[in-house]
C-alpha cells in the first residue's frame, strides 16, 4: 500500500511505517501546509540578519 | 453543505443559542488572553540586561514546555489528549510546525525588546492580527457572508491598527539611533508575520475538532526542538548552551515564569480562536499591547526620560490600535457566517478523513470521548514541573530594578480576576472542550 492509498480514517490496519507515511503524504498534499513552512524559512533568515 | 453540516446532534434553536454562548465565551477568553500574554513579557524584562537573546528565549521555552504539559494534564488528563490525537493524527505535524514558528517569533521579539523597549515593540509585532485575518479569510472562509457592516468593522479596525503601528514606529525612531531602530522594527514586524501565520495551524486544528489543550501539548515539542537548535547554533554548540544556562542560575526562575505566564495567556487565546475564529480572537487577545504599554509605562517607568511629544505619540498610537481591535471584535459572526465555518470544517473532514462526529462535538464545545484517566501520569507530570520551578526559585535573585509596586499589585489583581472568570466559564460551559 503506497502512502497515497492510505486514508487517514483507516489507519488501524496498516503498519506503523505506512501509517506515518500516509499521514505525512496527506499533510504534504494540503497546500495550506506550505504557507507556514515558507514563512518559517523566511523567519530563520531574518533571525540570522538581526542577530 | 457536506456530511458535517448534516449531523443532527442538537435541534437548530438549541444549537444557535449554544453557538451564541460559545461566542461570548470566546470573547471573554480573548480578553483574558490579552492580559496574560501582556504580563508574560514582565519576568523577561527583569533579566534582559546582560544575557544573550537566544538564552533568554530558550529558558522561556523551557518554562512554556513545562506549562504546556502540566496545565493540560491537570485540566483534562493525558488520556484525553491521547484520545484526541488518535482522531486527527495529522495535526501533530501541524502543531510541531506551529511550535517552530512560535520559537523563531519569540526570539525575534527578544531582539525587538532589546532595541526598541517593551512598550514600542509590543504594538509592532501585534500586526500579527492583520496577517491572521488575511489567512482566516483566504483559507477558512472567515468573514464570508458576513455582510457589509462586519466587513467595514474588520477592515476599518485593521486600518486603525496599521496607522497606530506607524505612529509608534515613528516614536521609536525618534528615541533610538536609526540603525538600531530599523533592526528592532524589522525584528518586531517579522515576529508579527510568523505569529500571524501560526494561526493557520491553530484554526485548522479547531475546525478539525482538536481540543486546544491537546493541540498545545504537541505544539510545544516543535517549540522546544526549534529553540534548542537555534540556541545551540547561535551560542556555539550544546556545551556552550549548557555553560550559559548554568551561569544564569540566578535568573532561570524569572525566565521559566515568563514562559509559564505566556502559556496561561496562550491557552485562553487558543480557546478564543476556537470559538470566535482567527479574525476576531487574535485582535482581542492582542489587547496584550495595552497591557504591555501599562506594564512598561506604569510598573517599569519606561517613559521617564522621554519628551512629552514622544509619550503623546506612544499613547495616541496605542489608542488607535485599541480602537481598531475593538471594532474588529464587535463584529460577531452570525449564522450565515457560521455556516461558512462549517463548510471549512467540512473540507478538513473530507481532506483528512476525520470522524464528522468528532468535529461536530468540538464545534459545540462538548466532549466526544472520555478516556479513563491515568492519574499517576498526570500527577507525575505536574509534580516534575512544580519541582523544577521550586528548584529554580530557591536559586533566584531579585534583580536590581526599581518597580512601582502599587501599580504592579493593581495589574496583577486585574489579571487574576480575568483568569478566574475565563477559567470558571470555560469549565462550566465546555469542561475545557
Amino acid at each position: 500500500m503506497t502512502p497515497r492509498e492510505v486514508r487517514l480514517n483507516n489507519l488501524d490496519h496498516v503498519s506503523g511505517f505506512a501509517r506515518a507515511s500516509g499521514i505525512l503524504a496527506a499533510v504534504a498534499r494540503d497546500l495550506h501546509f506550505w504557507v507556514p513552512v515558507i514563512v518559517l524559512i523566511g523567519g530563520l533568515v531574518l533571525l540570522r540578519w538581526v542577530s | 453543505m457536506g456530511e458535517l453540516a448534516r449531523q443532527p446532534s442538537t435541534t437548530a434553536g438549541t444549537l444557535a443559542a449554544r453557538i451564541r454562548s460559545l461566542q461570548r465565551l470566546g470573547v471573554l477568553c480573548g480578553v483574558a488572553a490579552g492580559a496574560w500574554l501582556g504580563a508574560a513579557e514582565v519576568p523577561a524584562k527583569l533579566v534582559s540586561a546582560a544575557l544573550s537573546p537566544f538564552l533568554i528565549s530558550f529558558l522561556m521555552v523551557v518554562g512554556v514546555f513545562l506549562g504546556r504539559w502540566c496545565l493540560p494534564a491537570l485540566a483534562r488528563g493525558t488520556s484525553d489528549i491521547r484520545a484526541d490525537v488518535s482522531k486527527a493524527p495529522h495535526l501533530i505535524i501541524w502543531a510541531i510546525v506551529a511550535g517552530c514558528l512560535w520559537s523563531v517569533a519569540n526570539t525575534l521579539t527578544v531582539f525587538a525588546i532589546r532595541d526598541l523597549g517593551l512598550s514600542i515593540a509590543f504594538p509592532l509585532w501585534n500586526t500579527n492580527a492583520l496577517i491572521g485575518i488575511l489567512w482566516g479569510v483566504l483559507f477558512f472562509g472567515e468573514l464570508k457572508n458576513a455582510g457589509r457592516a462586519r466587513w467595514t468593522a474588520v477592515l476599518g479596525g485593521a486600518a486603525l491598527m496599521f496607522i497606530g503601528g506607524l505612529i509608534l514606529a515613528r516614536v521609536s525612531a525618534s528615541q533610538i539611533s536609526s540603525q538600531i531602530a530599523t533592526r528592532g522594527i524589522v525584528a518586531a514586524l517579522g515576529a508579527g508575520l510568523l505569529w500571524g501565520t501560526m494561526y493557520i495551524p491553530y484554526r485548522k486544528a479547531y475546525l478539525s475538532g482538536m481540543n486546544p489543550l491537546s493541540f498545545v501539548s504537541f505544539f510545544t515539542i516543535g517549540e522546544l526542538g526549534m529553540m534548542t537548535v537555534l540556541a545551540a547554533r547561535y551560542l556555539g554548540g550544546l556545551p556552550e548552551l549548557w555553560r550559559q544556562i548554568s551561569a544564569a542560575s540566578s535568573v532561570q526562575f524569572w525566565l521559566l515564569a515568563a514562559g509559564f505566564v505566556w502559556v496561561i495567556g496562550d491557552i485562553f487565546q487558543q480557546y478564543a480562536v476556537k470559538y470566535v475564529g482567527v479574525s476576531r480572537g487574535i485582535p482581542l487577545s492582542n489587547s496584550n499591547q495595552l497591557w504591555g504599554l501599562l506594564w512598561g509605562a506604569v510598573a517599569f517607568g519606561e517613559f521617564r526620560n522621554w519628551p512629552h511629544s514622544a509619550i503623546s505619540g506612544a499613547v495616541y498610537g496605542s489608542i488607535l490600535m485599541a480602537l481598531g481591535m475593538a471594532a474588529i471584535s464587535s463584529s460577531v459572526a452570525d449564522k450565515a457566517e457560521h455556516d461558512k465555518w462549517r463548510e471549512a470544517a467540512d473540507r478538513e473532514q473530507s481532506k483528512y478523513g476525520i470522524d464528522p462526529r468528532f468535529i461536530s462535538s468540538a464545534m459545540e464545545g462538548t466532549a466526544f470521548h472520555h478516556a479513563p484517566r491515568k492519574r499517576w501520569l498526570d500527577v507525575l507530570l505536574v509534580g516534575i514541573a512544580t519541582a523544577f520551578f521550586l528548584w529554580t526559585a530557591t536559586r533566584a535573585h531579585w534583580p536590581a530594578m526599581s518597580l512601582q509596586w502599587p501599580a504592579v499589585y493593581a495589574l496583577l489583581a486585574i489579571g487574576l480576576i480575568l483568569l478566574t472568570a475565563a477559567a470558571v466559564s470555560l469549565w462550566r460551559m465546555t469542561r475545557f472542550n
